[in-house]
């Protein structure tokens, strides 16, 4: 769907080289080498007929939709006439997509159509950092791996992986451990730090600390992550928490399962047998049953009008190195909700994740979320490039809360940044360091005007909040309205009646005596 | 109920028999602080014991169900490590070996965590269970496990330390290095025995690394050092080893506690023949003791100027100048700064601005500034600002020679500039903020430079207070460094008494150590001197009051009223003088002050909440 109106995406940059492609899996590993570290099909570039593309890193994003559709057609008269995807199975269009794109069904269906290679595909799964469903496998160990997840040498060593015995056998007082491992223990320089790290869980499990019962092999990576060991210590109880929660709502569930069971067996027993039609919840019913399948169309029927009419909404991924693990997680979780909260508003934005290479933690966090966002018929852009290529600078304004301007009016044509950062310990100003170096223009949200701020809690506020804000004030221009959205926690409560006639009662009695005394 | 005498044994004890216990005239001072149930005995005089002999099975097994109820992780597998660490925390090894001949009876092997637990109990009662038990210990466990991590590696130190073997705990401390910091305790461990062994050199290494580390050596290190100043041949050896020990404390500037403080005054008057005197020193530096002023060596002047490179670089400029400033800005202040240096004082103008947020107190500021600070000196003043309070400073102040302003954007921080400006101009340029830079601090990052800023900072930074009528008044800074001084003619070491002081508050309790010959003129000055450390934990206001006549009675007659006045302040809470303020409890002003501001803020929205404003 979504790679039709995108020019910038796979299609452009992979179709001349489709037989290269599919050839050899090598040729791309050697382009990695050669310093293309985005080999995801949307970070090729759009210049279509040149084999320059391939040594560009920085893709090129066009946000004019008229420009977009007429590529569309150019490109795709190109491949017709060079007959190089025809090879392939075109995808299927939905009638809403071909009507939102503005072409006629003729032309789609005219059995030229092209896609992305499958070999392309997959490879673009793995080094877009797609990961094995947690809670499959045991954790591998991955530490003879080079560090760069994301070069071909990885995929293709990828079945080699050595699989590691469960620790817990390892460390048995029976056996002599550590037999089957290469420890060179003299000096130090030799000890295996992923050893070191098993011997502690093991020794947290002895001391009857809190230790999950298994590792996935994305939390063991998480795990050797953590540079000291009471980190270690926490997140192994946090794992162990969650261990715990889902063994509990594993049991709920199920009792729940044979509690419905069992009202449905006493249904049955009761229905009347006389009567082939009865009406009521879970009979019989006069409504069509709306899919969710259906609802998601729907939502992204109207987020790919955004992407073509719309404002965008550019959200910033460039500061994942000033965030912890856990706030990247966070980050990745916020953008999951603000995704959805978009795509469900009347009017959404055009979502557009900018400085977000493959390689981005948080891009990845959030595709463990969301596995389609790199798809290309996914109603959201994501570039690893910088927002200044894709927009004018005079229409961006940056929204950062250490700046002084406020913002008191919505401008429908600026281009708004979020900065994507959670910042739960790091309280640097970021994004005005960036917007100051780049000379974009800053506002901040008019919090201290519209709101009575409480003691206690901070003035920040979550990204999917800010998204919720901003999407309000863009349909009604109203602060107060929009700003409902920030939690009633932080706010002071409102004073009653009663209250206030105390207050006041009070504050005559201060007065009163004032009077009183200064006239003494 | 059975009736229990010292040293009798009652199997188990749980809580609420204690309690019983503590009841019938039996008084229970520390009981287990996690609720846990051991094997206890309880004794008279009110102290809980440990048990001294062996457990049978059914008692051990007793005492594990008992555990289990109030001890969630207590499970099968966990069993003997949780009993193991108890037996470890409260240090009782003759019921570690109990548990451990169960084990054996029970023929089950001990897990590494047991093990490494009851090796550690054993280190630290080596006395009792003697070096083979340990050595057999230790390599039990390395046989068992290749690798050793951190609390391994604990255990194993302070296991070996105590043997002969004990230079391959420095090996293990060595490796666990790679991946984290070595602990405190085991840093202990392997100094005290390098000392205890003569390998002087390597524990002195230690010391520093440690330091590095920002970990201070403990009290047996110390007083294992001062048993080899002891146990040296000659007089001058003694003295040069005791020497080695100042020295090392006033660079780490670490303060001995009272039992080392004691050992330091005993070994001086018994082998040395000197004078020792417990002493507070005043903030005018001048020892009641000896009449010898205090000086300042704290910084080296290599020292100041790797903080004056480092400075800049970690704090002001950091990864991205945009963060504190822009390029620009900042390139027009260090022109400004190296055309105008040096400065006699750097004002933090936005601090001051804010303390009573009105214009008038920055003249007030600025005009005493040059009344105590710069009567005597010539120079001038820099007053560091931003745009917006260009005009909150009198022109007649402006107009004089002595007082230039800088002012950066509305959009750039600027603590980081007037530190900057403060180091850049060199050292004596004093700073006025109530800021106690404890951010500037920690992105100093290095231990070294930390130190260097503490002591620079502490000498440097005058101190604005509001008084109750309104006026703004400075507090000088200390003109002494708070670290061990001194040499041929006499040491003062600063130690720590039993109060609680704060991360970055220093003690005044120092020990004054004089040649017998100068100390005999000036034995009797007052009650301010004392043969005993002082250990004041509150000082209450009888306290201070007959310190007070002390001081007074005792009439220390050639000194001027300043000083009398300074004492009197000192052991006098109530009257709070400036200088006292400043060097101790800064903590009480920064508490106080949120305080009043959030009155303040109340009273502003009460009067919003009375009269509804209509909104928007």
């Amino acid at each position: 769907m979504g790679w039709m109106m995108r020019p910038a995406g796979s299609l452009v940059g992979v179709s001349p080289l489709v037989g290269l492609c599919v050839t050899s899996i090598r040729l791309q590993a050697r382009m990695l080498q050669a310093g293309i570290h985005t080999l995801h099909s949307r970070m090729f570039i759009t210049d279509t007929h040149s084999t320059q593309a391939l040594t560009s890193t920085q893709p090129q994003w066009h946000h004019n939709v008229r420009w977009r559709t007429s590529w569309l057609r150019e490109y795709s008269s190109w491949t017709q006439q060079h007959d190089i995807a025809a090879q392939h199975r075109a995808p299927k269009l939905t009638g809403v997509m071909r009507k939102v794109i503005g072409c006629g069904p003729k032309m789609m269906s005219s059995g030229r159509d092209f896609m992305v290679p499958s070999v392309l595909q997959t490879l673009t799964r793995e080094e877009s950092g797609w990961r094995d469903e947690p809670g499959v496998e045991t954790h591998t160990n991955t530490l003879h791996q080079d560090n760069s997840n994301h070069t071909c040498g990885d995929v293709m060593s990828h079945s080699n992986r050595e699989k590691i015995t469960p620790y817990n056998l390892r460390y048995n007082s029976d056996s002599p451990s550590g037999s089957d491992r290469e420890v060179v223990e003299e000096e130090g320089k030799g000890v295996n730090f992923e050893a070191l790290v098993e011997l502690e869980v093991e020794l947290n499990r002895q001391e009857g600390r809190q230790v999950p019962s298994s590792f996935t092999s994305a939390q063991w990576q998480e795990l050797l992550t953590k540079k000291s060991s009471s980190a270690r210590k926490k997140y192994t109880t946090f794992l162990f928490k969650n261990e715990m929660k889902r063994l509990g709502d594993k049991k709920k569930k199920e009792e729940r399962k044979q509690k419905m069971k069992k009202q449905w067996e006493e249904r049955e027993k009761n229905k009347d047998p006389n009567q082939h039609i009865q009406y009521g919840l879970w009979n019989n019913s006069i409504f069509l049953r709306i899919q969710d399948q259906k609802m998601t169309q729907f939502y992204h029927s109207k987020c790919i009008q955004a992407m073509m009419f719309g404002q965008p909404l550019v959200f910033d991924l460039g500061f994942d190195e000033h965030m912890r693990s856990v706030e990247r997680q966070n980050c990745a979780y916020q953008l999951q909700l603000l995704m959805s909260e978009n795509r469900s508003h009347k009017e959404p934005y055009h979502l557009h994740l900018c400085n977000a290479p493959a390689s981005s933690d948080t891009l990845i966090r959030f595709q463990r979320f969301v596995p389609q966002i790199l798809q290309p018929e996914f109603p959201m852009t994501v570039s690893a490039g910088s927002y200044l290529e894709s927009y004018p600078r005079e229409q961006l304004v940056y929204l950062t809360p250490h700046c002084r301007e406020e913002m008191t009016r919505y401008d429908h044509n600026a281009v708004y940044i979020v900065g994507g950062i959670v910042d739960k310990t790091c309280g640097e100003p970021l994004t005005l360091a960036k917007a100051k170096r780049e000379g974009i223009h800053m506002q901040k949200l008019p919090l201290d005007r519209y709101l009575d701020w409480g003691s206690g809690a901070g003035k920040s506020l979550t990204l999917n909040h800010i998204v919720q804000i901003l999407l309000d004030m863009k349909v009604t221009g109203d602060w107060s309205y929009a700003l409902r959205h920030v939690p009633s926690r932080k706010l002071r409560s409102r004073t009653t009646q009663d209250e206030m006639e105390e207050k006041l009662r009070r504050k005559i009695k201060r007065t009163n005596t004032k009077i009183y005394r200064s006239g003494m | 109920m059975p009736h229990y005498h010292s040293n009798e044994f009652a199997p188990v004890f749980t809580k609420r028999k204690i309690i019983m216990a503590s009841k019938k005239k039996f008084k229970v001072s520390s009981f287990c602080e996690d609720n846990e149930i051991m094997a206890v005995c309880l004794c008279q005089d009110g102290e809980v014991k440990m048990c001294q002999r062996d457990l049978t099975d059914s008692e051990w097994q007793h005492v594990m169900e008992l555990t289990a109820r109030t001890n969630p992780a207590l499970n099968d597998r966990s069993c003997d490590a949780l009993m193991m660490l108890q037996c470890l925390r409260r240090n009782s090894w003759p019921l570690g070996r109990s548990y451990m001949e169960y084990l054996k009876r029970q023929e089950r092997e001990p897990n590494l965590a047991t093990l490494s637990s009851y090796l550690q109990l054993c280190g630290l009662n080596v006395d009792k269970c003697g070096q083979e038990t340990v050595l057999q210990l230790y390599h039990q466990l390395i046989s068992r496990s290749k690798v050793l991590d951190a609390r391994l590696t604990k255990s194993v130190v302070i296991g070996l330390s105590v043997t002969d073997e004990w230079k391959r705990a420095m090996g293990h401390l060595d490796t666990i290095r790679h991946f984290s910091f070595p602990c405190q305790a085991s840093y202990n461990a392997v100094i005290a025995a390098a000392f205890r062994n003569g390998e002087y050199n390597l524990g002195w290494q230690h010391i520093d690394l440690m330091s590095g580390e920002d970990k201070e050596p403990d009290e047996g290190v110390l007083l294992e050092w001062m048993r080899q100043c002891r146990t040296a041949s000659h007089q001058q050896e003694t003295h040069d080893r005791v020497t080695t020990l100042f020295q090392t404390l006033a660079m780490h500037q670490i303060f001995p506690t009272i039992p080392v403080i004691q050992d330091i005054a005993q070994l001086y008057q018994d082998r040395l023949g000197w004078s020792a005197h417990f002493v507070k020193v005043p903030m005018s530096g001048r020892c009641p003791a000896c009449k010898h002023k205090l000086i300042y060596n704290g910084v080296s002047p290599e020292e100041f100027q790797q903080l004056q490179v480092e400075f800049e670089s970690r704090v002001l400029r950091r990864s991205d100048i945009f963060l504190n400033s822009t390029p620009a800005e900042w390139e027009r202040f260090q022109e400004f700064v190296e055309a105008n240096k040096p400065f006699l004082a750097v004002i933090d103008g936005l601090n001051i601005f804010y303390l009573r947020n009105s214009k008038s107190q920055m003249g007030e500021v600025i005009q005493e500034v040059m009344d105590r600070v710069g009567a005597r000196q010539e120079g001038h003043i820099l007053v560091l600002g931003r745009k917006h309070m260009r005009h909150s400073i009198p022109r007649s102040l402006l107009a004089s020679k002595r007082v230039s302003l800088f002012t950066l954007n509305d959009l750039s921080r600027d603590d980081g500039f007037f530190l900057y400006a403060a180091l850049q101009s060199g050292w004596g340029t004093k700073f006025i903020t109530r800021d106690l830079l404890r951010d500037h601090l920690f992105k100093l990052e290095l231990t070294s430079l930390r130190v260097t800023f503490r002591r620079w900072q502490r000498v440097h930074q005058i101190f604005p207070e509001l008084t109750k009528t309104g006026r703004v008044k400075l507090m000088l800074p200390a003109k002494f460094g708070t670290i061990a001084q001194g040499g041929v003619e006499g040491w003062h070491i600063p130690y720590s008494d039993t109060s609680r002081r704060l991360p970055h508050e220093v003690p005044d309790t120092w020990l004054c150590l004089q040649p017998s010959s100068s100390s005999s003129h000036n034995g009797s000055s007052g009650g301010l001197t004392m043969t005993e450390p002082l250990v004041v934990t509150t000082t209450t206001n009888t306290n201070s009051k007959s310190y007070y006549n002390r001081t007074s009675t005792a009439g220390i007659n050639n000194e001027s009223n300043d000083r009398t006045d300074s004492i009197h302040r000192k052991f006098n809470p109530s009257i709070e003088p400036l200088s006292h303020k400043y060097n101790t409890p800064l903590t009480r002003d920064k508490q106080a002050r949120p305080k009043s501001y959030k009155s303040k803020k109340k009273t502003k929205v009460l009067v919003n909440d009375v009269f509804e404003l209509p909104k928007n």
